[in-house]
């Protein structure tokens, strides 16, 4: 028995030698290919060899795209008619997409699926960690670019999403059909009137004195809420914009030197204007904890009067359910206001829109970009209106949408929405030409939308080095834990940024010095 | 069970003389030829981790005895030492299977000396070009070397002791072997399992790998770099730490102290109808989810009219304005205590009502005959009877809590971050936001892993102490 036992342990030591060894070369040799592949296939688009199309690949996304409760399946089979590709979709619960994309990379390259939609901070940092397919030379080569169709302005936003990747240098590893938007600030016309107020406020000053008349005309225990005081991801200060106004609290390039803006003397007038808000009783007192869709709810049940969230469609949709509360009783007016950026905001940040990125696992990167990404900008139906007949009809010449499962509203448009596309779509209806944006986009969402496009311009871009990797999440929770204290009262902001320098200090420096070198 | 050789009678732990007959009797000393095993094993494993690693690919490490050769490096017998060294190890492990410890200690040593002289050679290699530094092989292969000397060194003295030991009495005459092919078909049913935990319990754990990596599509191996900044650079891992044993720890005496007290009072109710009420009103809140369970406590304390107890706190005059139970580092402890008391206790008092349905009624009479009322019965039977029902529980939950993750991420906010965060909390954070630092974050998982091993192992002690048995 003794011999035997002794036989099968040296016999399994042997083999797992074996299969370590051949599992190892395996592996190394699929890293090796791999990057001969991308080489091989940015040869491939230079030399303008004939690009393969795929017949299958797999997208994972989140919720922006058509809901699988609203009949997804009919929008997946349209776009598969249009672009000739199949595609296997991956559809992970809209709230936890951020813990997906992190379980789904932490898994590492090898399980990865062909196309997946990235935040903009996620987008950096794998970029940064060399999973994304580099599609620079396939977007300068390719004929969406060079149809025209694309406007100045999305030419410059693809030329600003280009991030860092695996060696230093900027290069595009995503792709938007649309721009980032960003978060304009809604005040309800019920509150001003309330408080008397009969034009909108332009400086700090003024808008500080209305928020506190607001306060008291109508009782309320506090005029503001939001997702928290701090957002989870870049720009992170868009949902609180006159608050932090010209204070960011992120490392970004200033005159070509990158600086931390939470060191600044700007965050100190930040924090104190927080503060002070807080203490008067205009921020809610529990902001801290609040979540995206509690604030809203709260926003309709009349709980407070100024909002700032999503310019354009959103607009439309906080009006609406302000309406569906009966809280509005002023009929003949607007329900909220959009108000244009105080004086020391100045414009309203644009965020970098949530980037669709082919992975290094995909087989055929340069078929998938060619034939199925950048075919979201030609304007096929399907991906601005959704499914002919399951979610919109056009009849007579007029566009008429379906009432969603989901939510039980009227559907507006797909993941590409109108007022944020970045250039002409030809169409499939309206003799070919561009729909218009006027098509799922109400008048109050354009107005909102063209308040911000008015006054906004592109948030700090984003760089992750590998100093940034491994002291990001430390240095974002002193910040996080320094804005709540000096928030609630319990530190000034002088000893907020004193600690925050004494805590994480070293780590801060460290990221600096790796984003200057 | 060692038996006594002149009248069998099975003989207690650590006994000298048989104490029915007065045999003296000899009992075995601990089997530890584990020992030289456990060590030649590691070794031999940490001869397949890399001896050397290239600290900018993580790749090169795993063909570097043939990168040396195929290198023209001076030393051209390299990979033959390597094959020596790994025979010497298998060897070793066949001969203390044998218990030819005699000669086990010769090809252990063989092994040694084989390791040295390549770790010379593969230090003055280093030298010459720095990108490669001390892999992970060359730790655990010290370490397991040790362990196999010092094994086989145990063994020898062991067995010179053992010499007119007869095992006809210390067990049944059957080899094992036999026994295995007597009982055949329990281990064939016994394959899934093995299949089961080898695939879902043991398999992942060759992750702990990437603990040594700085985690990029192509990992770079750091060595102990993350468990360097884990200690000594990052400024929340300790405050981590401490906040998680010490939330568990109070929690787990709450929690047990709540139970024990409950399961008194339900014991007194002789209302059958009203007692098993009582009891499955109180096992409810267990069976809901931790997010559900938040949601409530945030409804309660909300600072607003809503929140039923500030509203309460309020009106007594007990209070000026509403307290922000949620957001304060003063209460949220508090509150957290609270909550997981008023969920967590109804589901443990089972085990103590258990353990009270037990005692005999008549140790009751004869108190009441003696004179005793409800709390010296309470004190002098009931509490004595559960004594050790309730050190079983208390140790069995010592060893989990490490294991603290969903109670407080849904309670948590980054206003009591400093009181609140521990060390599960902690890596999801590291993992989820900020640079996605898996390779530190599986350095922290595997400290904690460890730290929860030690506990085990404590808790095991703790309970053949007291229980006479251990937790498994």
């Amino acid at each position: 028995m003794k011999k035997l036992v002794s036989s099968v342990l040296a016999l399994s030591m042997v083999l797992g030698l074996a299969a370590c060894g051949g599992s190892d070369a395996s592996t190394a040799t699929t890293a090796a290919s791999g990057s001969n592949d991308t080489t091989a296939a940015a040869a491939e688009t230079t030399t303008e060899k004939a690009i393969e199309k795929p017949s299958k690949i797999t997208v994972t996304c989140d919720g922006t795209v058509v809901k699988e409760d609203d009949n997804a399946q009919a929008f997946y089979d349209a776009l598969a008619e249009a672009t000739g590709i199949e595609a296997e979709w991956e559809r992970p619960d809209h709230s936890g997409y951020k813990d997906y994309i992190g379980t789904l990379f932490g898994a590492g390259s090898g399980s990865l699926p062909d196309v997946v939609l990235l935040s903009s901070g996620n987008y950096a940092t794998y970029a940064q960690l060399g999973y994304l397919w580099d599609m620079t030379d396939a977007w300068e080569n390719s004929e969406v670019k060079n149809s025209g169709r694309v406007s100045d302005f999305g030419l410059e936003l693809f030329e600003n999403s280009k991030v860092v990747g695996p060696d230093g240098e900027y290069h595009l590893y995503g792709w938007s059909p649309v721009s980032g938007n960003g978060c304009v600030t809604y005040i309800k016309q019920s509150w001003l009137d309330a408080a008397g107020i009969s034009t909108l406020p332009t400086t700090w000053e003024e808008y500080y004195a209305d928020l506190l008349a607001m306060k008291e005309a109508k009782g309320a225990d506090y005029v503001i809420s939001a997702a928290g005081l701090v957002g989870g991801e870049a720009p992170y200060i868009n949902y609180l914009p006159e608050f932090y106004q010209d204070a960011y609290p992120e490392f970004y390039e200033k005159d070509g030197v990158w600086v931390d803006g939470f060191g600044e003397d700007a965050m100190k007038g930040a924090l104190e204007r927080l503060a002070k808000a807080y203490a008067d009783g205009v921020l809610d007192p529990q902001i801290i904890d609040r979540t995206t869709s509690e604030a809203r709810d709260l926003y309709y049940e009349d709980k407070f009067g100024v909002f700032t969230y999503w310019a354009g469609k959103w607009c439309n949709t906080l009006t609406t359910n302000i309406k569906k509360k009966a809280l509005y009783d002023g009929a003949d007016k607007e329900v909220i206001v959009s108000l244009p950026p105080i004086a020391e905001v100045g414009q309203y940040l644009n965020r970098i829109a949530p980037q669709w990125c082919i992975t290094v696992d995909a087989e055929n990167p340069e078929g998938i970009f060619e034939y199925w990404l950048s075919k979201q900008l030609d304007g096929r139906d399907c991906q601005l209106l959704w499914e002919y007949g399951t979610h919109y009809t056009y009849e007579n010449g007029v566009f008429a949408f379906t009432a969603l499962e989901s939510t039980g509203n009227s559907a507006t448009y797909n993941h590409i929405d109108g007022l944020l596309k970045l250039g002409e779509y030809a169409s499939d209806f309206n003799d070919g030409k561009d729909i218009g944006i006027d098509v799922g986009s109400p008048a109050i969402a354009q107005e909102a939308a063209n308040v911000f496009k008015s006054a906004s311009k592109m948030a700090p871009s984003i760089k992750m080095t590998d100093a940034m990797t491994d002291n990001s999440a430390a240095i974002w929770t002193a910040r996080k834990s320094v804005i709540a204290d000096v928030c609630l009262g319990k530190i000034s902001a002088e000893d907020g940024l004193a600690r925050y320098e004494q805590e994480v200090g070293d780590l801060v420096k460290e990221c600096l010095d790796s984003l200057n070198k | 069970m060692a038996q006594c050789k002149a009248c069998n009678t099975e003989l207690p732990k650590n006994a000298k003389l048989c104490p029915k007959c007065g045999t003296k009797v000899y009992v075995p000393p601990k089997n530890v030829r584990v020992l030289a095993i456990v060590g030649a094993v590691m070794a031999f494993l940490g001869g397949l981790l890399p001896f050397v690693q290239n600290s900018e690919n993580v790749a090169d490490a795993y063909s570097y005895m043939s990168y040396l050769n195929n290198d023209g490096y001076q030393y051209q017998n390299h990979q033959t030492l390597w094959y020596l060294y790994m025979v010497a190890l298998i060897a070793t492990i066949i001969i203390v299977v044998l218990k030819k410890e005699i000669f086990s200690i010769i090809t252990t040593a063989i092994a040694a000396i084989i390791f040295g002289i390549t770790f010379s050679q593969l230090t003055s290699f280093m030298n010459e070009d720095p990108v490669y530094t001390v892999g992970l092989g060359t730790y655990v292969v010290v370490l397991g070397l040790i362990i196999a000397v010092v094994g086989c060194f145990f063994d020898i003295l062991k067995f010179r002791k053992t010499v007119e030991y007869d095992t006809r009495y210390m067990t049944n005459n059957k080899s094992t072997w036999s026994k295995m092919v007597y009982h055949k078909w329990f281990y064939v049913m016994f394959i899934p399992v093995v299949v089961f935990i080898a695939i879902f319990n043991y398999w992942p754990m060759l992750g702990v790998r990437y603990a040594f990596t700085d985690y990029k599509r192509v990992p770079v191996y750091v060595g102990i770099k993350h468990f360097a900044g884990m200690v000594a650079k990052d400024p929340y891992f300790w405050r981590a730490f401490w906040n998680t044993l010490q939330l568990s720890v109070i929690k787990l005496v709450l929690n047990t102290g709540m139970a024990v007290i409950i399961s008194l009072l339900l014991h007194e109710i002789t209302n059958i109808w009203f007692k098993k009420t009582v009891q499955t009103i109180i096992y409810l809140p267990h069976f809901m989810s931790w997010v559900v369970v938040a949601s409530i406590f945030r409804m309660l304390l909300d600072t607003s009219d809503a929140g039923m107890i500030n509203t309460f706190l309020m009106n007594a005059n007990l209070v000026n304005e509403p307290v922000y139970f949620m957001g304060s580092v003063e209460h949220w402890r508090g509150v957290y205590y609270i909550v997981n008391i008023w969920r967590d206790t109804g589901w443990g008092t089972i085990l103590f009502l258990a353990t009270l349905s037990g005692i005999s009624p008549e140790l009751y009479e004869a108190a009441e005959i003696d004179g005793a009322n409800r709390f010296n019965k309470m004190r002098y039977i009931t509490l004595p009877a559960l004594a050790n029902t309730i050190i079983t529980v208390f140790i069995l939950n010592l060893a989990k809590v490490m294991n603290l993750f969903e109670s407080v991420f849904v309670l948590m906010n980054d206003a009591v971050i400093s009181v609140a965060d521990v060390i599960q909390t902690y890596i999801y954070r590291m993992s989820f936001s900020g640079g996605n630092n898996y390779g530190y974050t599986t350095a922290v998982g595997l400290f904690k892993s460890l730290v929860g091993c030690v506990l085990v192992l404590i808790c095991d002690y703790a309970s053949k102490k007291v229980r006479g048995r251990g937790i498994v």
